[in-house]
């Protein structure tokens, strides 16, 4: 209350009895002093909670500043906040969660193979660990020698580049193997005619490392290949902050803060070391740069906020319209970029536009109702909504084979095109192929005296094999299993054949089809089977990995896989026995640019951009010229020569996989239901081929 | 003067929302009619009633058509005994009237999913094998999750009746039994007919439980016309699906002019 407000009321209650006797405070002064000692007090104590609010606040929310970080993808922007790691794709609404309690330090995604590396801190010490957006991990990740005072982290795989304090100096630069744990391998980089001490910001990308000192203002070009000098360090001060810029007639550019305020975003020519002004200013002090593959984003961690400009406009370049790459983060990084660059030759004015789009059925909705932004699209089997032929019947992708230069290019390449082939229309380009094959294990065949085959093997043999089996395990103590992991492997193979999304048909009321079912509840009479869902936890994501007495493992491989066995097949001379899934590169027939989307589609299907891509995981595609010398940073391993051979014959010879179980969308646990009552008999093989007949047809006579 | 205010206000009321009604759901119809008379959405030329005649001779399309009127018909049966009684019972008992009617409720508000759960425990929902319960796990669950309402609605409609109708019959002797049938109900019968429509409307999107319960091909007794639509839309067949909307309309319409020409005829009397 105020005191005068409290002295005049007072005076006025006590009016007459308030004589000033010998100098002692009148009753009203001793009532105000009272009152008014009360009221500084009671306002004292309103205030301290107040207070301490308020300093809570400011703690908390600086704390929150301090511990928020913001990376940019490819796809999408991770956000580091509150011990949580959220990732929010660039379609999504929001973003989710995909680590808890996790104390970061420092973060950046590879927008190679588009997984986000991070420092943590933990109670052991640093770790560099990497992540997918799905919450997959390539490895446990590595330690970081403790001397490190991290400031911040690049990656451009397979290395990571970390810039430090240490005790021999500070703002120094390392680079770091991304998974190995070898800390003897920690690279400081050290170049002739550079310093590596006191930078201030760096960059880096697949070819380049750049770092700014701003004591020194020189700003240096390293190869991300040999870690030398690519040009003389040029001079320029005042500036802070760089990101990745372009590329233009054998010019570096980067973007970089100037030191004024407020700061204006610059272009800097990292060779002759001019600057140009962009005209994007920025007030706030704590904005940083990052970028994905078109667009620079001026991020600001304390309003939460990113402001998006596209590196094209910035450039100067004029953009005529879009093309757009759905998913094309499946394809490799050097394949895309070179498919691009081929692309730009001929269409410079028109920008291609990576878009991931996680649902298919948000491309089957977008397509039909002739929205922008879908022109090549990458479908994938495993997840698809509709076959891709089913999507060439409807004319909402194109028969590529129309594109003359397709045209031209298929004779560099292996017969690889089955898969994508209806009745003689070539609907997708192949991107990846995920073989079927059986790893062996060549132990259990020596001890019941069986010759692993060496090239094709029918199936008939195969039925001699499982009777080989029942007589060992009749014979003696110690069982074995024929088949592990995807044990319905030759009623997939049959249904697959057998099933024609284009024409509409399926046959599987056949002699041919009940035997092979007669021959599935055979094996698994007799305990010869071990399907996924009976493995141990470990065996199940491990494809290398076989039960100990089990001979076959059906699963997808990749070429480096050892004691690899090509599957039985029904006939020697079925020209399409092998099963495969697929990632395949689709042209939507109505796009609004025809002629650019050939064009693109040309460019990725030409064998010089084929070059480029990773032998590792693929096989070798072109029938003359190698695939890239280049190794696949996910994959290291050695490709043994006899697995390549199969490989590369089984590529010739696949088939689109398109079982009846996966084909109508059923639950998965209602079709296992239907196989387990085949096989413990109380299904007859007649009724399981009859039901599954009659759901294939209603799937495809609709 | 208010008068005129009053009906200026309505004119005006009538003006904005008349461009919302025609955005949201006569332009909607009406590319659901060109969509009808086209080959395909990628390929939209004009080919006349061919789409119609491709539902017409489609064996799937007619099958969950019959099926759509077969289980329709068995709910609205049950759905609507269900209700008569519900509504009797708790009319009977009016204290139970509050606690009733949230129970009734209640199923509305859980989501269907949660309730799949227990119908997949409680019936055999594999339509791949031969003794499944497919067609009592679907109806039950609609019935457990949307006769509620109606049933609570009725209730609430027999309790908001003068009670003079009631102490009428009763002086004139008529039974509890016959007080319902021959008072309450034919005075309740707007409310009855209310129960009918929710049940329709939500029989309509009885497609979320199905393909809850069965994925997206359940057996044939249960396919319906809602499997087709949907399934046509995922293979991108748009053509298809609104030439099923648009036969819908029709048979929509054509019921309720039946029935408003009944209703006509029976005000005529």
């Amino acid at each position: 209350m105020n005191e005068e407000r409290i002295r005049e009321r007072v005076v006025r209650s006590v009016d007459g009895t308030n004589q000033n006797l010998q100098g002692e405070p009148t009753l009203a002064e001793k009532i105000i002093r009272h009152d008014v000692s009360q009221s500084s007090c009671m306002a004292r104590r309103k205030l301290v909670p107040l207070l301490a609010a308020a300093i809570l606040t400011v703690v908390v929310t600086a704390v929150a500043l301090l511990s928020r970080q913001s990376a940019v993808g490819r796809y999408g922007t991770w956000i580091y906040e509150n011990s949580c790691l959220m990732y929010q794709g660039a379609e999504e609404k929001a973003p989710r969660t995909v680590l808890e309690d996790v104390t970061i330090l420092a973060m950046d995604e590879d927008l190679i193979t588009n997984t986000l590396y991070y420092i943590s801190r933990e109670s052991d010490g640093m770790h560099l660990h990497n992540i997918t957006s799905d919450g997959f991990s390539h490895g446990d990740g590595r330690m970081i020698n403790a001397k490190y005072q991290v400031l911040d982290l690049k990656v451009s795989s397979p290395n990571a580049y970390i810039l430090a304090n240490t005790s021999t100096g500070s703002g120094q630069l390392y680079r770091l193997d991304t998974f190995t744990d070898a800390l003897a391998k920690d690279e400081p980089l050290e170049t002739e005619g550079w310093e590596n001490q006191g930078i201030t910001a760096f960059a880096v990308d697949a070819n380049s490392i750049y770092a700014y000192c701003a004591e020194s203002g020189k700003l240096a070009v390293l190869s991300a290949y040999d870690r030398k000098l690519k040009y003389e360090p040029s001079t320029i001060f005042g500036l802070s902050c760089l990101e990745v810029g372009y590329q233009e007639n054998g010019m570096e550019y980067v973007f970089a803060f100037s030191n004024q305020s407020p700061a204006r975003l610059l272009l800097v020519n990292v060779k002759t070391g001019e600057k140009m002004d962009t005209g994007e200013t920025v007030a706030s002090a704590d904005v940083h740069l990052d970028r994905d593959e078109n667009t620079l984003y001026l991020i600001s961690e304390g309003e939460g906020r990113m402001k998006p400009l596209r590196i094209r406009s910035l450039s100067g370049k004029q953009t005529l319209h879009d093309l757009t790459i759905v998913n094309g983060f499946i394809l490799e990084d050097a394949y895309l970029r070179k498919g691009i660059e081929l692309f730009n030759e001929k269409y410079p004015d028109v920008e291609v536009i990576l878009r991931e789009v996680e649902d298919d059925r948000t491309i089957a909705t977008e397509l039909m109702a002739g929205e922008d932004g879908i022109d090549l699209f990458l479908y994938r089997s495993i997840a698809e909504v509709v076959p891709g032929a089913m999507l060439l019947k409807n004319g909402a992708i194109a028969d590529i084979k129309t594109i003359p230069e397709v045209q031209a290019s298929l004779p560099a390449y292996r017969e690889i095109w089955n898969p994508v082939v209806a009745h003689g229309k070539m609907y997708g380009w192949p991107i990846h192929r995920f073989l079927f094959l059986w790893k062996v294990n060549p132990a259990i065949a020596g001890k019941i005296g069986w010759e692993v085959p060496k090239d094709q093997w029918t199936i008939g043999d195969f039925e001699q094999l499982v009777d080989l089996a029942i007589t060992w395990n009749e014979s003696h103590e110690e069982q074995i299993t024929l088949l592990c992991n995807e044990t319905n492997y030759l009623l997939k193979q049959y249904e697959s054949t057998h099933i024609d999304p284009y024409a509409g048909t399926v046959d599987l009321m056949t002699e041919e089809y009940l035997h092979l079912l007669r021959l599935q509840k055979k094996m698994a009479d007799h305990h010869l089977l071990l399907p996924y869902q009976e493995m141990d936890q470990s065996l199940k994501t491990h494809a290398s990995l076989l039960p100990s007495n089990t001979l076959f493992r059906a699963d997808h491989y990749l070429i480096s896989e050892e004691d690899i066995i090509l599957p039985p097949v029904p006939s020697l001379e079925d020209p399409y026995p092998y099963l495969c899934q697929e990632y395949d590169l689709y042209m939507n027939e109505n796009t609004p640019y025809p002629e650019e989307t050939a064009w693109m589609m040309a460019c990725l299907t030409s064998v010089e951009a084929a070059t480029q891509r990773y032998y590792e995981n693929t096989g070798q595609w072109l029938r003359d010229q190698p695939l890239s010398s280049g190794t696949d940073p996910m994959f290291f391993n050695e490709i043994p020569p006899d697995t390549e051979l199969k490989y590369n014959y089984a590529l010739e010879h696949l088939t689109r996989l398109q079982d009846a179980q996966t084909y109508d969308g059923r639950p998965y646990q209602d079709w296992l239901e239907l196989l387990d009552a085949m096989l413990s008999g109380t299904v007859t093989p007649e009724a399981y081929a009859g039901t599954m007949q009659e759901r294939v047809e209603m799937a495809l006579g609709e | 003067m208010g008068r005129i205010r009053s009906r200026y206000g309505t004119g005006i009321a009538g003006w904005v929302v008349l461009p919302g009604f025609g955005v949201c759901s006569l332009l909607p119809l009406a590319m659901t009619f060109g969509y009808a008379f086209i080959h395909t959405a990628f390929e939209p030329r004009f080919v006349g009633l061919e789409n119609f005649r491709y539902l017409a001779l489609n064996r799937y399309f007619l099958l969950g058509s019959i099926n759509l009127l077969r289980i329709g018909g068995i709910i609205l049966l049950i759905g609507m005994t269900l209700i008569l009684v519900t509504g009797f019972l708790l009319d009977q008992h009016p204290r139970m009237m509050r606690t009733g009617i949230a129970i009734l409720v209640l199923p509305l508000l859980i989501p269907s999913v949660s309730a799949v759960t227990i119908w997949k425990a409680v019936f055999r929902t594999n339509t791949l094998l031969e003794n499944s319960d497919a067609q009592v796990a679907l109806i039950t669950l609609f019935l457990w999750k949307n006769a509620g309402i109606g049933g609570a609605l009725f209730a609430v409609a027999l309790r908001r009746l003068p009670s003079e109708l009631r102490d009428a019959a009763a002086l004139d002797g008529a039974g509890v039994l016959r007080t319902f049938l021959f008072v309450l109900l034919p005075n309740a019968i707007g409310f009855l007919f209310l129960a009918l429509v929710l049940l329709v409307m939500f029989f309509l999107r009885i497609f979320k439980e199905s393909y809850l319960l069965f994925g997206q091909y359940p057996s044939r007794d249960v396919y319906l016309l809602q499997n087709y639509m949907n399934n046509q839309y995922l293979k991108m067949n748009f053509q298809y699906v609104a030439a099923s909307a648009i036969l819908i309309i029709v048979a929509a319409l054509v019921i309720y002019g039946f029935c408003f020409l009944v209703i006509r005829k029976k005000e005529a009397k």
